[in-house]
């Protein structure tokens, strides 16, 4: 099944890129003027977006920077070890919410060191793909349409990040292990 | 809760230089800042092509009025999660295939989709400056959606030797299904809770 997939995956943006500017022909819509006219949109879409990104990679390299994240480990991997949680995998945990290419960068880390496949490697591969990029997601879509107070947004998206982390150590317990 | 936001970056901030200085770490924390601070610079500008060319079949997707004719196909589905959109508006379409390409692990195409929801979710939002609901419930089931396909994950995986890349895949496709049943479930019990619909 996930052979198919990844199929289906591979030839979402092939079958899309044909069939709707072809379903635009049949309607008789400009399709090339139509393309430029939101490809500009596109434009402005990006430049509205620079700022927010700058402010969060800046102050993730801060975090990353100063050790903070060793010594938390430090801390923690004790707590952890009763799970058989690797304390390596707190970065992740920490970083998971806040930055998809920290996240990912931190799992590809964690999969050289244990290997794709061993028990750690799993469980990193579990998280990363359980769960999104909460912070950056919030900051990216509410800012691009200049609000600024995400009210409830952050605590129910926070939750769902906490339920699938919990979940993921649960499951990957009970059938990966 | 934009409060949160503020604290959680300046928290980190002031702990992150604070502690890389009393660690004696001050030129590479400078240096790390300003090289973060370029990186944005370079995936923003990575990210504009694939955004104006996403945004462009949208556009062509909208003149042709095929999201109006998906909007009515999974109006039924979302409707009753959005009761602040009117009916057949054509950003119940534009959040299907947000969703639709987030399930399907294609995040550069789900990303124009999302924004271009946001705009319109923005001109139906009688506060400008605050997230209304169908924007929280939007992000709700954006942020926890349904991974079947982790494309990224199973190219780090292969690339780090694994025999079994998608050996993973049903248990994310578990996990992100609990995750995400619960975030919809809590998503109504706030607007419940706060009697707002």
């Amino acid at each position: 099944m996930g052979e198919a997939l990844a199929q289906a995956s591979r030839w979402m943006v092939p079958i899309l890129l044909v069939s709707i500017p072809l379903y635009g022909l049949v309607r008789r819509v400009p399709v090339y003027d139509a393309f430029v006219e939101g490809a500009a949109e596109g434009l402005k879409v990006s430049v509205r977006i620079l700022p927010y990104l700058v402010a969060i990679m800046v102050a993730l390299a801060a975090l990353r920077t100063s050790g903070l994240l060793e010594v938390l480990q430090a801390l923690l991997g004790p707590f952890l070890g009763g799970w058989g949680i690797p304390a390596d995998i707190l970065p992740l945990v920490l970083i998971r919410p806040l930055s998809g290419s920290g996240a990912l960068a931190v799992t590809t880390d964690l999969l050289r060191r244990y290997g794709p496949d061993s028990p750690a490697g799993l469980l990193a591969s579990v998280l990363q793909g359980s769960t999104d990029t909460t912070f950056y997601v919030l900051s990216l879509y509410l800012g691009s349409v200049g609000v600024r107070n995400p009210r409830y947004a952050l605590g129910v998206c926070l939750f769902g990040d906490a339920v699938a982390f919990a979940a993921g150590v649960v499951l990957w317990n009970l059938l990966l292990r | 809760m934009m409060a949160l936001l503020n604290a959680i970056w300046l928290f980190l901030i002031v702990t992150g230089t604070v502690t890389a200085a009393a660690r004696g770490r001050v030129d590479l924390l400078t240096s790390q800042v300003f090289a973060s601070a370029e990186q944005a610079v370079e995936y923003t500008v990575e990210m504009a092509g694939a955004l104006c060319l996403w945004m462009g079949v949208l556009r062509i997707a909208e003149r042709a009025g095929l999201l109006e004719l998906l909007a009515r196909g999974v109006a039924r589905l979302l409707g009753p999660l959005f009761p602040d959109v009117p009916r057949g508006d054509p950003v119940l379409g534009t959040m299907a295939m947000n969703l639709s390409a987030n399930i399907l692990g294609v995040g550069s195409a789900a990303t124009p989709f999302g924004l271009a929801a946001m705009k319109r979710l923005q001109e139906l939002n009688p506060r400008p400056l605050e997230a209304s609901r169908a924007m929280c419930t939007f992000l709700a089931l954006n942020s926890s959606v349904l991974l079947l396909v982790p494309s990224a994950l199973l190219a780090v995986r292969s690339a780090c030797g694994s025999p079994q890349p998608a050996a993973v895949v049903p248990v994310i496709a578990m996990v992100t299904a609990t995750s995400w049943a619960s975030c919809i479930l809590l998503d109504a019990f706030v607007r419940w809770r706060r009697r707002e619909g």
